[in-house]
């Protein structure tokens, strides 16, 4: 758990909109910013802005109200899913992806976002921090949601091209099983290899979309232990068939062909009922969507329960 | 006064009477009964159980032996020339090498049986050898020495004796029987089963079940040369065993008549149970079969026999002499069986992989 500041809630959010409380603000804003270039000239805000892609430490923006949003960096684990040193690696991960694709890769915890879909919190986010702002608008977020189990993937600007929704859908189904099992840095470390992959197809003018599908590296080995098994098979079968065709064998099961025509009489007959039992099963409750797992995506965004 | 206690069919608990339905009620299950129902269904369990499934059976055999002409010293004597034939006590017929006479080697005064009908042959040596050739021929697991034709010269004709039970057959049976219904509402599934006693008793007539009588002949293949035509089956001619050989019974009725009974009541269950129909399961719960009027014949039957050797086991194949049915089994040649297996295999793998790789693209 980070200390310090925290995202708030969308009501605390929309909460800081009283006049007064603005002024404040703006006034602790302009007073920070004297004493910040009293002490080091570059680093006003315009020239941090001009400074962040070369930032190894990240940028961030410091709210003076109490209620004010804060974002730190390419991860925000409020939730207090990660360690140090994990938030860290992914991180310098993050940053090593932005400085190579141009593109932001946001991982964002939360123990509560508020309920409703969280794909458009996602996106109250982005623009609530400007996190496109150092790249045209372009990024992708993964953001989860501890209280009410839901991800959330959503594409950003041009990250969109990258992250189609066969492409989303993909991803969120690999990390899946480590979400679930409570494994978040394998999660995210997931979701960053694999962010890597689609932002460099997307680079070369070939992005990943339901037309043109991810080749899993696994292929070639299970064709051929496919066509191993299949044709072991199929010739055990044949040969297998050709050596039962050399014993045609069969020893006699009774002697029906002996039973005298016209021979056969019924003494007695009798078929008496006793009694009847009558059991019954509950008819299984129809869901309108599906269970734990399930993926529902809209254009930007892919989302669903761990 | 006899005071009778029903217990309930479905459960075993005691009965008691419900006045107000006037039926047996189970406090245990809740099922209701007749009391004509439990009397039927007590009348049948009585009959079903404490008896034995069979009872022991005396055959009358058809015809008793005639005296052997044969010497002091156990040497023959050819009847037509009067020379001395060698012949061990169980050949039937052999030839007199002196007049070429086929003799009959008569059984001995001490309870044996004479052939007292048989079925000629009428598939030809040719014949046979021809369907055998056809048979082999197709056949990739042979050993080599399958190759040549000189294992064609193996197949000899035999005349194999045999056991002919006849007998009235009686079968008393009960069943548990059930039928079910199924049907649906809006929150249930249900399924109502019917619970059924099933009696069956009758008999039919077994007209001259076969059990081979020589213990060189392989069960599994005189069993499986069958049926015979019984319309060709005529009085035993020695006339007709010219040219085959012809061996004497080494197993005694009594000894067969255990496997004529196996296959006779299977055959009486079988039937009892097509009775039974209109039911969804049904299973046995007493039987009782029962056989009398039992009446053995002794029989020769023609067959064309093939043996060899391979890796110390004897196989078999016979072509039954009358109606050219073959069955039998032939060696298998290990060698080959694995030859064709992993060949198989690979030229397979090969083209699937192909195939594969071509259709899904996924060489990386």
């Amino acid at each position: 758990m980070r200390s310090g500041k925290r995202i708030c809630k969308e009501e605390a959010l929309r909460g800081c909109g009283t006049k007064w409380k603005n002024a404040v603000c703006k006034t602790a804003i302009m007073l920070l910013l004297v004493c910040v270039s009293v002490l080091d000239p570059g680093n006003l805000p315009e020239a941090a802005a001009a400074d962040k892609i070369s930032d190894t430490e990240g940028w961030s923006w410091d709210a003076a109200a109490d209620q004010a949003p804060y974002f730190d960096g390419w991860v925000q684990d409020d939730a207090g899913l990660l360690t140090s040193d994990e938030e860290k690696a992914l991180e310098s991960e993050c940053r090593r992806l932005f400085k190579i694709y141009g593109t932001g890769v946001y991982i964002v915890t939360t123990p509560n976002f508020g309920g409703g879909d969280i794909k458009d919190w996602q996106r109250r986010i982005f623009s609530q921090y400007d996190l496109g702002a150092d790249c045209d608008g372009s990024g992708v977020m993964l953001a989860i949601s501890m209280a009410e189990r839901d991800w959330g993937l959503v594409g950003f600007g041009s990250a969109q091209e990258a992250f189609s929704t066969y492409a989303r859908e993909r991803l969120g189904s690999l990390i899946l099983d480590d979400l679930s099992d409570g494994e978040f840095y394998e999660a995210f470390s997931g979701y960053l290899s694999i962010a890597d992959d689609y932002l460099a197809a997307a680079e070369e003018g070939t992005p990943y979309t339901e037309r043109h599908r991810y080749r899993e590296g696994w292929r070639l080995p299970v064709i051929l232990g496919v066509s191993f098994l299949l044709s072991l098979g199929i010739s055990a079968t044949v040969v297998i068939a050709w050596r039962k065709g050399m014993n045609t064998r069969v020893r006699q099961n009774g002697a029906m062909e002996y039973l005298k025509a016209g021979s056969f009489y019924l003494s007695n007959r009798s078929d008496l009922f006793l009694y009847h039992t009558v059991s019954r099963t509950k008819k299984p409750e129809q869901h309108s969507s599906g269970g734990s797992g399930s993926m529902r995506s809209d254009s930007s965004g892919t989302s669903g329960k761990f | 006064m006899d005071f009778v206690q029903y217990k309930c069919p479905c459960c075993g608990a005691a009965l008691r009477f419900s006045p107000g339905a006037q039926k047996l009620s189970c406090g245990s299950c809740g099922n209701e009964y007749d009391l004509e129902t439990l009397r039927q269904y007590e009348k049948e369990e009585e009959r079903g159980s404490g008896r034995e499934e069979e009872q022991e059976l005396n055959w009358e055999y058809q015809r008793e032996a005639q005296g052997a002409k044969r010497t002091e010293d156990g040497k023959y004597i050819c009847p037509s020339c009067g020379a001395e034939i060698e012949a061990d006590e169980n050949t039937v017929s052999t030839t007199c090498p002196y007049c070429d006479n086929v003799v009959v080697i008569r059984a001995s005064a001490s309870g044996e049986y004479e052939p007292d009908v048989m079925i000629p042959f009428q598939i030809k040596g040719d014949q046979a050898r021809q369907m055998l050739e056809n048979f082999c021929g197709g056949k990739r697991l042979l050993p080599k020495n399958f190759r040549d034709r000189s294992y064609l010269k193996n197949l000899k004709g035999y005349y194999v004796p045999y056991w002919l039970f006849d007998c009235d057959a009686s079968a008393e049976m009960s069943f548990n029987a059930t039928r079910t219904r199924a049907w649906s509402d809006s929150e249930y599934d249900y399924l109502e089963t019917s619970y059924y006693l099933v009696n069956r008793a009758g008999g039919m007539e077994f007209y001259h079940v076969p059990v081979d009588g020589s213990t060189e002949m392989d069960d599994d293949t005189t069993e499986s040369i069958e049926p015979f035509d019984y319309g060709a089956l005529t009085e035993f001619n020695p006339a007709y065993l010219a040219g085959y050989e012809t061996d004497k019974y080494d197993v005694d009725a009594k000894a067969a008549e255990g496997r004529a009974k196996e296959r006779l009541y299977r055959s009486a269950e079988q039937v009892m149970r097509g009775t039974v129909s209109g039911y969804d399961t049904v299973t046995v719960k007493h039987r009782h079969l029962d056989a009398k009027n039992g009446k053995v014949h002794y029989a020769l039957f023609p067959v064309w026999m093939f043996e060899t050797v391979y890796n110390g086991k004897k196989y078999q194949f016979a072509i039954n002499g009358q109606t050219g049915k073959m069955v039998g089994e032939l060696p298998v040649d290990r060698g080959a069986f694995w030859k064709y297996l992993c060949g198989f295999t690979a030229i397979g793998t090969a083209i699937c992989s192909i195939l594969g790789i071509l259709l899904f693209g996924g060489v990386l």
